[in-house]
């Protein structure tokens, strides 16, 4: 928990505000894109590449 | 078997669309190699809290498992396999408080079908409804396409059956889906119905219905 917390903070503002969005549960990429006025893409990618992160953190 | 897929994280964080999910649902049941992946990201996401994310969202109570019992419970929103896991220990709220987050650890660490199931199916969840004076309180966990349930009831009990009958009554007979066994302040049963289940009933030792419920599946 405490090595996911740390990656979380040291994650750009960009994947933290949208992993923040998908982490409430209630919203679809789609939904999360609309939201942020962001291509869907960009979600995508946004969200990838944060949990790629946290993963590589978490077994590190 | 079909190509490896791509978005196991979209599909461990739950923000993908229905049809998105069934796709990789499907694939996950016969590829190994991506059911690792993707248990791997949902255990990323089950270690995470709502308080980790300095944006300003809304409380993260997660809208399939709405716990209202959690700030009793004391175990953190840490995502909806916490959110599971506290729920199967919801029922035995009366007799337990303190160390659920060890039962909760216990739960998740040593039984590995159950771990193996909460962490790879999206689940829903009910309560029994009391037929009976006696009937104990308890809850169903059940996976969204009716593939798993499984059920928690007040008390280390021995004598009760759990009998389901399936969503469609013209397809198949009521089955007996077999006893829970007592786990401490609780008892359990983890089943994998033969058909996906409609209803579910709490039977006494000597078949008399204790208590029941209505599974019902929502659209995402």
């Amino acid at each position: 928990v405490a090595k996911i917390r740390a990656a979380i903070a040291a994650l750009p503002a960009e994947q933290r505000t949208a992993l923040g969005l998908a982490y409430r549960g209630d919203l679809t990429h789609t939904e999360i894109a609309a939201r942020l006025g962001l291509p869907l893409g960009t979600v995508k990618s946004r969200l990838m590449l944060a949990m790629r992160k946290l993963s590589a953190a978490v077994q590190a | 078997m079909s190509e490896h897929v791509e978005d196991l994280e979209l599909y461990a964080l739950g923000v993908l669309e229905q049809e998105e999910r069934v796709k990789i649902d499907a694939h996950l049941a016969s590829c190994a190699q991506c059911s690792q992946r993707a248990g791997q990201a949902e255990r990323v996401v089950a270690a995470m809290q709502p308080g980790m994310f300095d944006v300003a969202t809304a409380p993260a109570a997660p809208v399939v498992v709405p716990l209202k019992r959690r700030s009793k419970i004391g175990v953190a929103a840490s995502g909806w396999l916490a959110a599971a896991a506290a729920l199967a220990l919801a029922v035995g709220l009366g007799t337990q408080r303190a160390g659920d987050h060890a039962r909760l650890a216990a739960i998740v660490n040593t039984d590995d079908v159950i771990a193996q199931t909460l962490v790879h199916s999206h689940f829903l969840h009910a309560a029994f409804n009391p037929a009976a004076q006696s009937a104990p309180s308890a809850k169903v966990i059940y996976a969204r396409d009716g593939s798993w349930l499984y059920v928690v009831v007040d008390g280390a009990r021995s004598d009760l059956h759990v009998a389901c009958s399936p969503a469609n009554p013209k397809s198949a007979a009521p089955v007996d889906l077999g006893a829970p066994q007592a786990r401490g302040a609780t008892s359990e049963l983890f089943a994998h119905p033969p058909q996906r289940p409609g209803s579910l009933r709490l039977l006494g030792a000597s078949g008399e219905v204790l208590a029941y419920v209505t599974l019902t599946y929502p659209a995402r």
